[in-house]
């Protein structure tokens, strides 16, 4: 995940669910109404990158005097989204081939890699290696799937290529939906290597 | 994994063109005495410096090890000086050498329809192309791969530009910037370097607030410079140490355990591996970065 990362600064972009923990005066475009103040405890949308900073820098304990002993409380209070939530971390153990992660967030695992060195969320973690173990074979066997139909009876080898890279892109499109994106980098990868090899072989 | 015993056969062409062309009755043109020259001083001088060690073959197997790695690994590897400025040498003469004997082709060409009584043996000495074809592809397939390891060694040069130049000004490193990169990729590093800030200069950085202009920035809430995914997870061949080496090798790392030996590794997170001598691994960079250094083992 570096600076320059396109998909990481897209997965940066998410919104997660927030929480107030102080007035903020003069924020309030943040809530769509400028020139007025945040209240405590409302809650709004923060893309990651804003809340991620948010959540980790104290902000100045003048007006909750109470709490200025222990460690200072952060602006916001970063609640937990919808697809980390119990439902979703429960059908994820379950069945983890069948999940739909594309329609749950397309950044699903760089998102779940941040908020664990967020929160050094153990279990989270485990879930996730988990799915992602799990989903990565049914990956495999997608991506080490290249039909050649036409392999051996055409003498064009460029129109064989083209049939191979056709047959093999919508024939599993069923799963392939539901990948995410960094899935989806995956699947790529591998079928290309996949393809390639057996182009190799095949050919010539 | 396999020997590669293609250069073992490239080396047996090259000797077989040196007595194609002596074989045959051609003593008058300049065609033996041109390869003596110029195969002969680049080896002779080679075993000068250390003897029995260095031949083009072992050379050619450094490079092809050493591309090898360098496509594979995640850090940009140091430069292997020597053995470049021997491997481009040698490059230069055999292309001088390949073109002397083209010559020597047309020399004869001429010499038949000139005078024809000479043309009994000639014909089947001259119009034996082939060892002319094998020098010539031999010396495309080192092109090809020195090309590739250059190549390979500048779009990582592009890569962590930043990070290189960090190296260059904290200057805590053990290896000093010079030795990592050759001359030419220093300059190149330096001079893209300031081509591509200026570019983000006038482009973006220039309407920025000024505390947000610097391009290496590391406090900010992503750090600017991309270093090596140290971690990146790498094949690894362990070599055998060749038998004279054995003996010594306990020295540095390698224990007997059970039946073969064993290389032991510490992992920084929580455990002990062991890598067995001719074994392929799938290990994190970092933790064999050691053995690559010594050579004790190859990326695949």
């Amino acid at each position: 995940m570096g600076y320059f990362d396109i998909e990481d600064v897209l997965a940066d972009s998410v919104e997660v669910p927030c929480k107030f923990q102080f007035k903020m005066p003069g924020l309030g475009y943040l809530e769509g109404n400028p020139g007025r103040a945040i209240e405590k405890n409302s809650k709004l949308n923060l893309p990651l990158w804003l809340a991620r900073i948010l959540a980790i820098v104290g902000g100045g304990s003048d007006e909750d005097t109470e709490y200025e002993p222990e460690e200072p409380i952060p602006f916001v209070e970063l609640l937990k989204p919808d697809f980390f939530a119990t439902k979703f971390i429960n059908s994820a153990k379950a069945s983890p081939e069948s999940l739909d992660v594309h329609s749950v967030n397309a950044y699903f695992y760089s998102l779940a890699v941040k908020w664990i060195t967020l929160f050094e969320d153990k279990e989270l973690a485990s879930v996730v290696s988990e799915m992602l173990l799990a989903r990565a074979l049914e990956i495999n066997n997608h991506a080490g799937s290249v039909n050649i139909v036409t392999s051996t009876t055409t003498t064009d080898s460029r129109l064989e290529s083209h049939s191979v890279h056709f047959e093999s892109a919508n024939k599993n499109s069923q799963f392939l939906m539901t990948l995410d994106q960094f899935e989806k980098d995956l699947h790529r990868h591998a079928h290309d290597s996949y393809k390639q090899t057996k182009r190799w072989m095949v050919e010539r | 994994m396999d020997i590669n015993i293609d250069d073992i056969l490239a080396e047996l062409d090259r000797d077989t063109t040196v007595v194609d062309q002596s074989d045959p009755l051609l003593p008058s043109d300049g065609n033996t005495t041109m390869i003596d020259s110029s195969l002969d001083p680049s080896r002779m001088d080679v075993e000068k410096e250390s003897p029995g060690v260095v031949t083009a073959e072992a050379d050619y197997r450094r490079l092809i090890t050493l591309w090898r790695n360098e496509r594979c690994s995640p850090e940009l590897l140091p430069y292997p000086s020597s053995l470049m400025s021997r491997m481009l040498r040698r490059l230069q003469a055999q292309m001088d050498n390949i073109e002397s004997i083209a010559m020597g082709f047309f020399e004869d060409s001429d010499n038949h329809e000139s005078v024809d009584e000479y043309a009994a043996p000639h014909p089947a000495s001259t119009n034996n192309k082939l060892p002319l074809l094998c020098m010539e592809a031999d010396l495309e397939r080192l092109r090809f791969v020195i090309r590739s390891y250059l190549r390979c060694r500048l779009s990582k040069v592009d890569e962590y530009a930043l990070y290189l130049k960090q190296l260059e000004q904290t200057e805590k490193e053990i290896m000093p910037l010079n030795e990592l990169l050759s001359a030419q990729e220093l300059e190149y590093h330096e001079r893209h370097f300031t081509i591509l800030l200026k570019l983000l200069n006038n482009s973006v950085l220039k309407h920025m607030p000024s505390e947000l202009q610097a391009i290496n920035d590391t406090e900010g809430s992503v750090s600017m410079i991309d270093e090596p995914d140290w971690n990146k997870f790498v094949f690894v061949y362990v070599k055998t140490p060749s038998a004279n080496q054995l003996q010594y090798e306990p020295a540095l790392s390698t224990g007997e355990y059970g039946k073969s030996c064993y290389t032991v590794n510490i992992e920084e997170l929580e455990e002990d591996v062991e890598l067995a001598v001719g074994g392929i691994y799938v290990m994190r960079y970092l933790v064999i970065r050691e053995l690559l250094r010594e050579d004790k083992i190859e990326l695949i």
